[in-house]
């Protein structure tokens, strides 16, 4: 056996000990319980049974109790209920009872101040306090307005009261009104203009105005002026008094520079008198603008002082304590705040009106209309500003507003416009003034030397080169000899004369100049051919005159750009070249239309001649001559106007046009004839040599032979001598001069013309069929 | 010769400085005169005379224009359908000669038959101070395609030969002349052509 075993066993025998030991200890106690129990038991059911008797008890007692306070109870609340509403009832009427005796107290006492405040007005209007009345009554009546019950309508003295106060304002309304008149006077001597219709204005002549206002009678004054505000009568008394001084002070002002302007103080009044000095109203107009401003702002100041600085919208400070709970504004009468005084009153009436005439009449007349006196505008300036800082000192404008001086700010502006409306003014002046009035374009430079070109472009050496090397004749771009308008000669150099000013000016000014040279010549476009429409239909000198005008013009238009450019601000393209296109067709065409026009004329009076038929009859041949001399008068009439004012070249060109009709005609007329005698032939030529001359000699200069300028410049010439060599000719030298289509008769006449002319003269042989088979 | 059926009408041109002597040479040969103190033609002159040679009959329709410069605008009208032209220069004026370029140019702008018939001729061979020496003129006409002869309308030398040679060599130019189909072919070697005078015209 291990030693592990022998101790395995030992203490198995112990445990098994140690259980009996236990089970016996528990045995004991458990018959100790048992004998525990029962002992409690026994107990507690003895001590229960006798309490549980008497809680029975008990609880009978208290039900009993119960009942009965239950009971009490409800006798109790029946009792006080009934007290208690009765008391209610009574605590209800003593309440209502209570605030009818208050809103009566109310009642009253708004009563007493009332008729306190009627008596305050009463005794102010006595004191000459007229705010404090107005006020007084304007409370009264702010109060009678709150109703003091919703029975008001029953009270009848609420009624009286407001009566009394509606009478009470009337009385002070009369009262202040009266006072106004008596103390603002006018006195306005006018006189009438012109006519006699009722509405013509009447300018003023004298006008005085007469306040009296002398120590204590500026706080009376001042005192009707709130009073009147109060009582809203201001607006009406301001009304009249701004449409006197819009109608009467402000047209003396602007209108005469010169015024006599005194202030009388007599007593308590002080009296402005205006007076137009009709004499002198011719002198001074040059610097007008400094005695009407002067003016301006002594009336304005003297104005102010007698009458126009009075506050309207505030209280005096020793009233102040009556009426704190008034709406004026505290601080309001502190002087330095000018926002409601009768002259801001004035200034927002008539201001804007006022600076806009000063604008449009004085200083309007003031801008100067010459460049050169540009600098002398910086006095007027001064003035302005000057007038300005007074008309803002007296309350007159606000302080903001800068009208008057933008007004004269920017010179340039000013000065460009008046300068531009001058020049069209005068332009169109000129243009629908005569044009029959006729100068010669010289020859030499009308402007004086052209500046120099513009530099650049072409190298020195290269341009000298050119101009060595093509000599260009004098007459390069050159007007030729004519005679032109003598109003658009002026018109021209007015041209000229406002680009050399708008060169010297500021940029600004140049634009507007140069834009009014461009619109001047457009103006030119459109008024000339309009208005003289007439003269230049009927009268061939004006036409051509006008002719040469836009030829003019347009020859100047070319460079009269150029001229300028270099001295011109770059923001200016100075060309006037896109109007010469429009002003030379316009000139061309009048005259084209007078051409016509007098060609219509000449054919009119060869109409006379009936085809230069039968001429051997007398009386047809005199009808014939008679024609023909009416033609070449017409002919010398239109050289004689037309020679010394047409360009030579246009001169020839138009006489060769009308003398060409003339001839067209008469040698259509012959070769149409189906015979002509042989004294019919002498006739027409006795009637057709004369023409060589005489229409020569219109077209010659000295020096030109008359033959060479008809047939340079009158077409159809030659068919007029040939026709007088076939009128005088032998049928041979017919042929010869037809010389089978290769002579000078066949460069005038055409073969069939030729052969009818043949027929017309020769009789019927075998040596006129001959030649007429030649002729083909 | 007698009223022999005209073959055609040929228009010349006479052309060429103021005073070389145009009209004289004109004059020369319609009229056989001459006027020292001849006037400056104004404008044009016309004159015709009908010439027969080599058997043919024409009819010259001459025109005579002026020379002066100030007159010249009007001339270009008369050159439509010259078929021959007389260009005259004076033999003792260099520069009439020197200006016989720019008639040239002026017969090419205005002419409008392109193979008219051209005739140069040195006029006034009488006199003794020549400026222009014939093989110049020789030279000149050669370099143009011109005829060229030298003549005097005072003593009537070459007048009536420079006509002829002209006349002779538009005939024969085909296309140039022949007018509305009329076939009348020229003839060849009808009468003499150089009637004794030292006639030398040359192309």
């Amino acid at each position: 056996m291990s030693f592990v075993a022998q101790i395995l066993q030992h203490s198995d025998q112990f445990e098994k000990k140690a259980i009996h030991e236990n089970v016996e200890a528990l045995t004991s106690k458990l018959n100790e319980m048992t004998v525990e129990v029962h002992q409690l038991a026994e107990s507690k059911y003895v001590d229960f049974k006798p309490n549980l008797g008497a809680t029975e008890k008990l609880e009978a007692k208290a039900s009993d109790l119960k009942q009965e306070i239950s009971e009490l109870e409800n006798k109790i609340n029946n009792k006080i209920n009934n007290q208690l509403s009765f008391s209610a009832g009574e605590f209800q009427d003593l309440n209502s009872k209570l605030a009818e005796s208050k809103s009566i107290y109310e009642g009253l006492e708004k009563l007493t101040k009332i008729t306190s405040l009627l008596q305050e007005s009463e005794r102010c209007v006595h004191t000459k306090q007229y705010s404090q009345a107005a006020s007084s009554l304007s409370q009264v009546e702010s109060m009678l307005k709150r109703p003091l019950t919703n029975q008001d309508a029953k009270i009848s003295i609420l009624a009286a009261l407001a009566m009394e106060v509606k009478v009470r304002k009337g009385q002070l309304d009369c009262l202040l009104t009266d006072l106004w008149k008596e103390f603002v006077q006018w006195n306005i001597k006018t006189e009438k203009n012109s006519t006699q219709q009722q509405e013509m204005t009447l300018s003023p002549v004298k006008v005085s105005l007469c306040v009296s206002c002398e120590g204590d009678c500026i706080s009376e004054l001042r005192n009707i002026v709130i009073g009147l505000h109060k009582q809203n009568l201001l607006n009406m008394q301001m009304k009249s008094f701004v449409d006197k001084f819009k109608k009467f002070i402000v047209p003396l002002i602007v209108e005469y520079p010169v015024l006599d302007i005194e202030v009388l103080t007599s007593g308590p009044t002080k009296t402005l008198v205006i007076l137009r000095k009709e004499e002198a109203t011719e002198q001074a107009i040059d610097k007008a603008y400094v005695s009407v401003f002067s003016n301006l702002i002594y009336i304005m100041t003297e104005l102010s002082a007698m009458l126009l600085s009075s506050e309207f919208n505030s209280e005096d400070t020793e009233s102040n304590k009556y009426t704190s709970t008034d709406l004026s504004k505290e601080g309001s009468s502190d002087s330095t705040n000018h926002g409601d005084t009768l002259m801001s009153w004035l200034g927002a009436e008539v201001g804007p009106w006022l600076l806009d005439l000063l604008q449009r009449t004085v200083i309007a007349k003031a801008v100067p209309t010459n460049s050169k006196d540009l600098d002398g505008f910086q006095d007027v300036i001064k003035q302005v500003t000057v007038v300005h800082e007074n008309l803002i000192e007296i309350g007159f404008l606000q302080p903001d507003n800068q009208i008057l001086l933008k007004s004269v700010e920017n010179v340039n502006m000013l000065f460009s416009n008046k300068k531009s409306q001058t020049i069209l003014v005068e332009a169109r002046n000129l243009m629908i003034s005569g044009l029959h009035e006729g100068v010669a374009v010289t020859e030499d430079k009308p402007m004086g030397e052209w500046p120099p070109l513009t530099p650049g472009g072409v190298k020195k050496v290269q341009r000298l080169e050119v101009a060595t090397n093509h000599q260009l004749s004098d007459n390069t771009f050159r007007m030729p000899r004519c005679r032109i308008s003598e109003n658009i000669q002026t018109l021209v150099t007015l041209a000229y004369e406002t680009l050399q000013e708008a060169s010297e000016s500021s940029p600004e000014c140049a634009l507007q100049m140069f834009l009014a040279v461009n619109s001047m010549f457009e103006i030119f476009c459109e008024v000339v051919p309009t208005h003289h429409g007439k003269t230049l239909e009927t009268f061939p000198q004006v036409a051509a005159l006008h002719h040469n005008n836009c030829m003019f013009i347009s020859h100047h238009l070319l460079t009269l750009g150029h001229q300028f450019a270099a001295r011109l601000p770059p923001i200016v393209n100075p060309t006037f070249v896109s109007l010469i296109q429009q002003i030379r067709e316009n000139g061309v065409n009048v005259f084209l239309a007078q051409i016509r026009r007098q060609q219509d004329l000449l054919l009119d009076c060869l109409e006379e001649a009936k085809g230069f038929g039968q001429l051997e009859e007398k009386a047809r041949g005199e009808a014939a001559g008679r024609a023909i001399k009416q033609v070449m008068l017409q002919l010398d009439h239109l050289q004689k106007i037309w020679k010394p004012v047409l360009p030579i070249n246009n001169y020839k060109k138009a006489m060769g046009r009308l003398i060409g009709c003339v001839v067209t005609h008469i040698t259509d007329c012959v070769c149409a004839l189906e015979d002509i005698a042989q004294t019919a032939a002498q006739t027409l030529l006795k009637l057709l040599s004369p023409m060589e001359s005489t229409c020569g000699e219109m077209l010659v200069l000295p020096g030109e032979t008359p033959s060479v300028e008809l047939t340079r410049h009158v077409e159809s010439w030659p068919r007029l001598t040939e026709l007088q060599l076939v009128l005088d000719a032998s049928l041979l030298a017919v042929g010869d001069r037809w010389a089978g289509g290769q002579g000078p008769l066949a460069l005038a006449f055409t073969p069939t013309e030729v052969r009818q002319l043949v027929r017309a003269l020769f009789q019927n042989t075998d040596r006129r069929a001959n030649l007429l088979a030649t002729i083909k | 010769m007698e009223e022999q059926e005209i073959l055609t009408t040929l228009k010349i041109l006479i052309i060429g400085e103021s005073g070389v002597g145009k009209s004289s040479l004109l004059l020369r040969f319609t009229d056989d005169t001459f006027d020292p103190e001849q006037a400056a033609t104004i404008g044009v002159d016309f004159k015709v005379k009908t010439l027969t040679v080599d058997g043919n009959r024409t009819k010259l329709a001459i025109w005579d224009t002026a020379g002066q410069e100030r007159f010249r605008t009007l001339t270009p009208s008369y050159y439509r359908g010259a078929q021959g032209v007389i260009l005259v220069y004076d033999v003792s004026s260099k520069q009439s000669f020197n200006k016989l370029d720019a008639w040239l140019n002026e017969l090419e702008t205005f002419s409008t038959k392109q193979d008219m018939v051209k005739m140069l001729v040195g006029n006034k061979i009488d006199r003794s101070n020549h400026e222009v020496s014939k093989e110049e003129g020789l030279k000149f006409a050669r370099k143009h395609h011109m005829l060229f002869i030298e003549a005097s309308a005072k003593t009537n030398d070459g007048v009536q030969c420079a006509f002829e040679e002209l006349v002779e060599k538009i005939i024969q130019t085909p296309g140039l002349w022949e007018t509305s189909g009329k076939t009348i072919r020229p003839g060849q070697g009808g009468a003499d052509v150089s009637q004794g005078q030292s006639c030398y015209c040359v192309i």
